[in-house]
């Protein structure tokens, strides 16, 4: 069964506005790694606001879990079942020291303390900030900040993690923490959907989907949206420049495979190509 | 012959933060920089690297503890030195600067700042509608509310009102952070079109190394509050073990070119336009 089924989603801010989602269906199944590309006011952030009932469709539905996320009912069992960062790490902490931040919603569950004690460490072992634990967070970097809010999400074990841009305010390395415990939460099971503006990360999702003016413009595996480098152009987005470096080898008659993502990939193509093993049209 | 002189230098400029408190930190230790006319120069470091307390300088926004700065050879904080001038002849874009948007209409708010510099009205007009076909923004959107633009337009309306002022050098803080790939380009684009319209120096911080490799011609590293290197693009994306050991990066395609470099290949690992390592490939392919 699908963890995430939406329906012929239809979406307006006001009721005479326009549609910011229009008709949108797909399902992601558990344990998928999808990330969801589009421009600045494509509609990807107001999707995101559908899966723990900050928003609620128009028309149609979002069901995750088996909960209708526009059933009043519903929304405590949601908050539990659907954890959700944001880009400023800032506007999400609440604490001054980091394991009490990350206490702070088993608290108000009424978690007893051992259960809460252990929680907690887990939870902040899994983001890999175990030795900032009495840390005051005001101190931390931003990549340490955003994993700390992570692990507030994750402490209420949550089968979906919804990010909306979690690396947009951090530096190079900050980045990449943040990436390689979003991928180590997946491994371990979680269902991730992750909303970025950055095709790097994109590439590292098993399914990538792209929404364009409300709508899913392409759907499917990063070496198959990437292969359409001019659409995703069109839209306003664009490709990782080993892709770039593919497109323009293919333009000069190199019979090189275009889906090519990472430095690894591209560097093994650009090896085949040197010791001449990739065919020249003309 | 005349010597160009540096509009900007920095001497050996140091900010410590709280001193004489347990919370002492120096931010920026002992930086020496010389910023040219007509220089672009890309400024990157982790966070906490002391890049944002630097620039906070360079129009006098803050006092250094030690060091001097000049501009056009004067110090800035001798006794009687105009600062107000100052900033009207460097330009200072912080992060997300949409967020300091106030005026009734687009025009207004990006009048704003030549209204303060004591502008004629017409001049004022000349310079809004000047600034905004740089910023890249329609006429038809001068006399609506900037509340009502979306947030790619709204940054673009904030960094027109410092282009109106015509500073002789624009500092913009992460100008692209959070927008989408076109949302960048039209930005970066807007910036350089100022840079070789206006002969204006430009100093762009940014995490994005790709956006600094496209733009920048000289770029400072900062590291742990002093200057780890200054030297044009090539130079420094060619140290991308020092970079990664600090925090930072270089363009995917310069990690893709410092890969065939470790496996024997006689590759120059200082390119970094997709353009330049397409050509290099072809023409190695082709010996």
């Amino acid at each position: 069964m699908s963890i995430v089924s939406v329906n012929h989603l239809v979406f307006r801010y006001r009721e005479k506005g326009e549609d910011v989602l229009k008709d949108l269906s797909f399902e992601v199944e558990p344990g998928e790694f999808v990330a969801v590309l589009g421009h600045n006011g494509s509609g990807k952030s107001t999707l995101a606001k559908m899966f723990n009932g900050i928003l609620c469709p128009t028309s149609g539905s979002v069901i995750v879990d088996g909960l209708d996320v526009s059933s009043e009912e519903s929304v405590s069992e949601l908050r539990k079942t659907v954890g959700m960062v944001f880009q400023n790490p800032d506007n999400q902490l609440v604490s001054t020291i980091v394991e009490e931040d990350v206490a702070f919603s088993l608290e108000n569950q009424g978690v007893p303390y051992e259960e809460m004690r252990r929680r907690v460490d887990e939870a902040i072992a899994a983001v890999g900030m175990s030795e900032y634990a009495t840390h005051a967070t005001h101190k931390l970097s931003g990549g340490q900040k955003q994993r700390v809010a992570i692990a507030g999400v994750i402490v209420s074990e949550p089968k979906l993690l919804v990010l909306d841009e979690p690396t947009a305010m951090l530096d190079p390395q900050g980045r990449k923490e943040v990436m390689e415990i979003v991928r180590k939460l997946n491994a371990s099971g979680i269902t991730v959907l992750m909303i970025t503006h950055y095709m790097d990360e994109a590439a590292q999702a098993d399914r990538i989907l792209v929404i364009n003016n409300g709508e899913i413009l392409l759907d499917g595996s990063p070496h198959y949206v990437f292969q359409n480098g001019g659409l995703l152009k069109s839209v306003g987005l664009d490709v990782p420049q080993s892709t770039e470096l593919m497109f323009m080898l293919r333009k000069e008659g190199l019979r090189v495979p275009l889906s090519v993502l990472t430095v690894e990939e591209c560097f093994h193509v650009l090896e085949d190509v040197l010791a001449g093993r990739v065919e020249q049209d003309g | 012959m005349d010597e160009i002189k540096p509009i900007l230098s920095a001497e050996n400029l140091v900010h410590t933060y709280g001193v004489g408190t347990p919370f002492e930190k120096t931010a920026v230790d002992g930086v020496s920089v010389d910023i040219f006319p007509n220089d672009y120069i890309g400024v990157i470091g982790h966070t906490g690297s002391g890049k944002s307390t630097f620039i906070q300088h360079l129009n006098g926004l803050i006092k250094p503890t030690g060091g001097t700065l000049r501009f056009q050879g004067e110090d800035i904080w001798q006794k009687g030195y105009d600062l107000k001038s100052l900033r009207f002849r460097v330009g200072m874009v912080f992060q997300y600067p949409e967020h300091q948007l106030f005026e009734e209409t687009v025009e207004k708010d990006i009048g704003f700042g030549p209204k303060n510099m004591g502008l004629s009205a017409e001049e004022i007009s000349e310079r809004v509608h000047a600034a905004a076909e740089f910023a890249g923004i329609p006429e038809k959107l001068l006399s609506k509310s900037p509340f009502d633009l979306s947030g790619g337009q709204k940054r673009r309306v904030a960094i027109a009102g410092i282009m109106a002022m015509r500073p002789e050098i624009i500092i913009l803080d992460e100008p692209t952070a959070g927008l989408d790939p076109k949302g960048r380009e039209e930005i970066l684009s807007g910036i350089k079109e100022y840079h070789e319209r206006e002969h204006a120096a430009v100093i762009l911080v940014s995490h994005s190394m790709e956006d600094i490799a496209r733009n920048a011609q000289k770029v400072m590293v900062m590291h742990r509050g002093k200057l780890e290197m200054f030297a044009p693009v090539r130079d420094v994306f060619r140290r991308a073990d020092r970079l990664r050991e600090i925090g930072l990066d270089v363009p995917q395609i310069t990690g893709i070119l410092l890969r065939l470099k470790e496996q024997g290949y006689d590759v120059d690992s200082s390119l970094y336009s997709v353009d330049e390592v397409a050509e290099l490939i072809l023409h190695m392919r082709n010996k």
